[in-house]
């Protein structure tokens, strides 16, 4: 039990007045002559349990009507732990919230969805607190949103749903940065989200910094998870592959993609049949298509839609829709296809006939319908190339000095791929924080091999990650005999035994780069790692035509238009929204991530582990709920009324015989 | 007609009242012919009963009629009327002085029922003595049935005045004691006694065949005790005062009331008193014209 205006408890001494009165009531007296004593002494003489009783109960009941009225007038609040945080208005009021697709669920049939009953619950909690101004921190945003006050959250753009998914640890880091830089003393990080784990990433390392970060802060953190949940049923699709195959009559387009239902639901859950309407959607033509759903999941393999017949042109957009259900932001996929854009690899090496094993994995195409290119030059030829086709860069020889340094910085800048190799003979240069020592002969490790076998390697990045089958990359295959040692301040992905460094991923040339560069300490051959960083390459240089939504506006341009999708976004925060957007002559379609589609949800313990040691609570929000926080004002309202209702039911003179019989 | 010049007597409730008679419940023994039962026989016209003659019976009263038939000797016998003796008896104690706002005091009220008593007795040839009792007898003037004296019984009410214990039942006794023949005794006082003690004094008298009338006065707030606000009590017959809170106390007050009032009840129906209760903010008159009524159904049997 906590009270908005505490200081008005300093009336409870009021209590006493009853008491007082009473006592002031005893010496008023006024002395009377009186003849019928004997009936006074009798009666003083009687039992006087019940009376006594009576009086002291009158008087009870007349300081718990005060004591009533003094806490009503207070304005106690109820809720548990809300009244607790509600207790200290002055606190900062940081709400992180979850604006991802899963939000957009309605939990109710009125249509409210999780965001607006987390929304609405949070605003009045704080309106009936009072606290006032809040910071909100949500994704897609790097810098927090202030609002005064809680109503100004009501229907702001800048915070309807959007197709990112959180990054809860993330934003919940920024905000206890956030708290630390303003040197608040104490604060409260409402959590607004729902249970989805591809929002929470509960076994993120980054949960275990954030513990030790508050618990070592100076503010005094308090953490209140809101959340939402919806038991509706719901289906949601997902885009697998949108691509234009040539044909003998010109090109067809190949549309892959999966129908997922909700665990929840019962057509889900159990081994029936179930068959979904897609309507496929391209340009201005619609196909409806029926997708066998079993056991919660359909497929839709290669439907071949014939291109010519559709728009009329090699290159178009469209969307694959489901009927609505409880969530619409899952409902559609939106696809763009165009003709394949070649893949250029550029080998700058002084002595090329090293790297031709290099030179031909990179001119193999994994997919026939993507053309790859290898153009091999020496370094003095580099102001002379094209840059445009270009997605990986080879470079075999002294680190590039002067201009040529400022062309390979702008294209990793752009997103592309860079591979340094050592020279044979290492210069002082350096570069990106990459600088050549000397060539070192490999000591063999057995008598039966020639050369060191590499070893350990981290598979968590995108270049040496598992491959799709799950099976690691054939790095352990690779005998080094020679290798050239280097210094440099990059992360170290891949490293032959003794520690030492033979693959690193540089130090990013600017804050605003989106390529990488990368330094390999001999010229083994792996076409694998080829493949990976020409796709890379130009995954990063927007040669894709169907992409995952980004937090970033980094690779947004103001020319951007929206072809299909969410109208009601605002126009400067469209890169976080699906859709399909044309920039310049190009259009490209981009979704939601995947893992958005999961139905994983963190579980109590997980919950409970992620917040271990820290000062939190949690809160379910709903729609029926009249907000995280009450007022129970009309408890003390009600118990003043029965008080003064018994005291005056107490008080009543006794019905009295007053007709005295004359006989 | 009698002088009535008194602030206790009202001559229109006088002359209200003449119309009915004081009798007696019970015969009594006067000195000459008057309007009560006597337990002897005289010369009323209402016939008694035959009685054989013995030498010596004035031949006047002798039947001959009866003689005429039986040829026996009857004398013919008639109920003899007599006069009363009322004695009025007075408590005259501090608690008789007690008025509530608006009301009379208690003696005030007992000195307009004894004075108008005094006087209806007088009026019809019966003899009127006054008794004025408080922690003893105070004043004791003999029953008279002389017009002169019902003037000196009325200025000794005219002067009484409250103060004392009350000691009525004592003082009952000793009146039981000092009558000699039969007579009418009414007891004025608001009996603030003990039960006990009142009752052995009333049976007293009644075994002395005295007539005994009892009017019990009490004051309206005395009934209804409906204080607000603490009070210190300051007993009118000199007693230790008691400081309460009547709110607090007023149950049991009440229940304590009840009680004495079913006791002196019980009392006047175990002694066979012609018990009246009366309380101050009431007239008189009523009182009055009840007990007279009450009598006159109930005429003295012989």
């Amino acid at each position: 039990m906590n009270f908005l205006q505490p200081w008005l408890l300093l009336a409870l001494p009021l209590l006493a007045i009853p008491i007082v009165i009473h006592l002031i009531h005893l010496r008023r007296y006024q002395s009377i002559p009186w003849a019928a004593m004997q009936f006074l002494l009798t009666a003083t003489k009687m039992s006087s349990g019940y009376s006594r009783l009576r009086q002291w109960l009158v008087l009870a009941l007349r300081a718990l009507a005060l004591a009533a009225l003094v806490f009503f007038m207070a304005r106690p609040l109820a809720s548990g732990v809300s009244s607790w945080l509600a207790s200290d208005v002055s606190q900062l009021q940081i709400l992180v919230l979850d604006r991802s697709p899963s939000m957009q669920q309605t939990v109710g049939e009125q249509g409210t969805t999780k965001l607006q009953a987390v929304l609405d619950n949070y605003i009045k909690w704080n309106t009936t607190v009072g606290t006032g101004a809040t910071v909100v921190f949500t994704s897609a945003f790097d810098e927090p949103l202030e609002f005064a006050s809680a109503q100004q959250l009501l229907g702001d753009p800048r915070l309807q749903g959007n197709s990112l998914t959180s990054d809860l640890p993330a934003l919940v880091e920024n905000a206890t940065r956030y708290i630390e830089q303003k040197g608040a003393a104490r604060a409260t990080i409402w959590i607004a989200t729902d249970r989805m784990e591809s929002d929470w990433k509960s076994q993120s390392g980054e949960w275990g910094t954030i513990r030790s970060a508050v618990k070592d802060g100076s503010a005094d953190i308090r953490f209140q998870v809101l959340l939402a949940d919806s038991a509706m049923q719901n289906r949601s699709i997902q885009l697998e592959e949108a691509k234009l195959v040539p044909t003998d009559k010109g090109s067809e387009l190949s549309l892959s993609c999966r129908v997922l239902f909700s665990p929840q639901s019962g057509a889900g859950s159990s081994d029936t049949k179930q068959t979904v309407p897609l309507e496929i959607r391209i340009g201005e033509a619609n196909t409806l298509v029926n997708v066998e759903v079993v056991s919660g999941l359909g497929e839709l393999k290669g439907f071949r839609v014939p291109v010519e017949q559709a728009s009329g042109k090699a290159a178009g957009w469209g969307s694959i829709q489901l009927p609505p259900d409880s969530n619409l932001a899952d409902n559609i996929a939106y696809f763009a296809f165009e003709p394949p854009v070649p893949r250029k690899t550029l080998i700058v090496s002084e002595d090329a006939t090293r790297l031709e094993a290099i030179s031909l994995a990179a001119n193999i195409s994994p997919d026939g319908s993507v053309q790859h290119s290898v153009q091999i030059i020496e370094p003095s030829q580099l102001s002379s190339v094209l840059w445009e086709d270009v997605v990986f860069v080879v470079w075999h020889g002294p680190l590039p000095p002067g201009e040529d340094s400022a062309l390979i910085k702008g294209f990793v800048e752009r997103g592309g791929q860079v591979l340094f190799l050592p020279p044979e003979y290492p210069t002082e240069q350096s570069f990106m924080g990459l600088r050549w020592s000397a060539w070192v002969q490999a000591e063999s490790a057995s008598t039966e091999e020639v050369g060191q076998r590499l070893g350990p390697w981290r598979n968590d990045t995108v270049l040496l990650g598992n491959t799709q089958n799950g099976s690691a990359v054939p790095l352990g295959d690779i005998l080094v005999t020679r290798y050239c040692t280097m210094e440099t301040s990059g992360l170290e992905l891949a490293s032959l035994p003794k520690e030492i460094p033979w693959l690193v991923r540089l130090e990013p040339a600017s804050e605003a780069a989106i390529g990488t560069a990368y330094a390999m300490a001999s010229t083994s051959q792996l076409s694998d790692l080829v493949q990976r960083m020409i796709h890379e390459g130009s995954e990063r240089l927007g040669r894709r035509s169907n992409r995952d939504v980004e937090g970033t506006a980094k690779s947004w341009s103001g020319t951007t238009e929206l072809v299909l999708g969410n109208e009601q976004a605002l126009s400067n925060r469209r890169f976080e929204h699906a859709g399909v957007y044309r920039e310049e002559s190009r259009t490209f379609a981009q979704n939601r991530k995947r893992d958005e589609d999961t139905t994983i949800k963190i579980s109590d313990q997980d919950l409970e582990r992620t917040f271990e040691g820290l000062v939190w609570f949690r809160v379910d929000a709903s729609i029926q709920d009249s907000g995280v926080v009450q007022e129970v004002w009309r408890w003390f309202a009600w118990c003043m009324l029965i008080a003064l209702l018994a005291e005056s039911v107490l008080s009543l003179p006794s019905k009295r015989n007053q007709t005295i019989r004359r006989t | 007609m009698l002088p009535v010049t008194r602030s206790f007597l009202d001559p229109q409730v006088l002359s209200r009242l003449s119309a009915l008679p004081l009798l007696a419940r019970f015969a009594m023994q006067g000195n000459i012919s008057g309007r009560h039962a006597s337990p002897h026989r005289g010369s009323s016209v209402e016939f008694a009963e035959y009685r054989k003659y013995v030498p010596g019976d004035d031949l006047r009263r002798l039947d001959w009629r009866a003689y005429g038939r039986t040829d026996r000797y009857y004398v013919k016998e008639f109920e003899a009327d007599t006069n009363l003796r009322c004695c009025l008896v007075v408590d005259t104690s501090g608690s008789m002085e007690f008025a509530s706002k608006g009301n009379p005091t208690k003696l005030f009220f007992a000195k307009c029922l004894a004075g108008t008593l005094a006087y209806l007795a007088t009026q019809q040839g019966d003899a009127v003595g006054l008794a004025c009792a408080s922690e003893k007898l105070h004043q004791n003037i003999p029953p008279r049935r002389s017009p002169a004296h019902l003037k000196v019984v009325l200025d000794q009410l005219e002067q009484s005045k409250g103060a004392g214990e009350t000691r009525l039942p004592a003082v009952l006794h000793e009146l039981a004691e000092t009558f000699r023949q039969r007579a009418l005794v009414v007891v004025v006082s608001d009996l603030f006694v003990d039960t006990a003690e009142l009752k052995s004094a009333l049976e007293h008298l009644r075994f002395r065949k005295h007539d005994v009338v009892v009017f019990h006065l009490l004051d309206p707030q005395e009934i209804a005790f409906d204080f607000q606000r603490p009070v210190r009590f300051l007993d009118m017959e000199g007693g230790l005062p008691l400081f309460t809170d009547p709110t607090e106390l007023a149950d049991r007050y009440h229940r304590a009331l009840q009680d004495y009032l079913e006791g002196i009840r019980t009392i006047s129906m175990e002694t066979g008193v012609d018990y009246h209760r009366a309380v101050t903010n009431e007239s008189y008159e009523q009182t009055l014209t009840r007990c007279l009524l009450g009598r006159t159904a109930s005429r003295g049997v012989r």
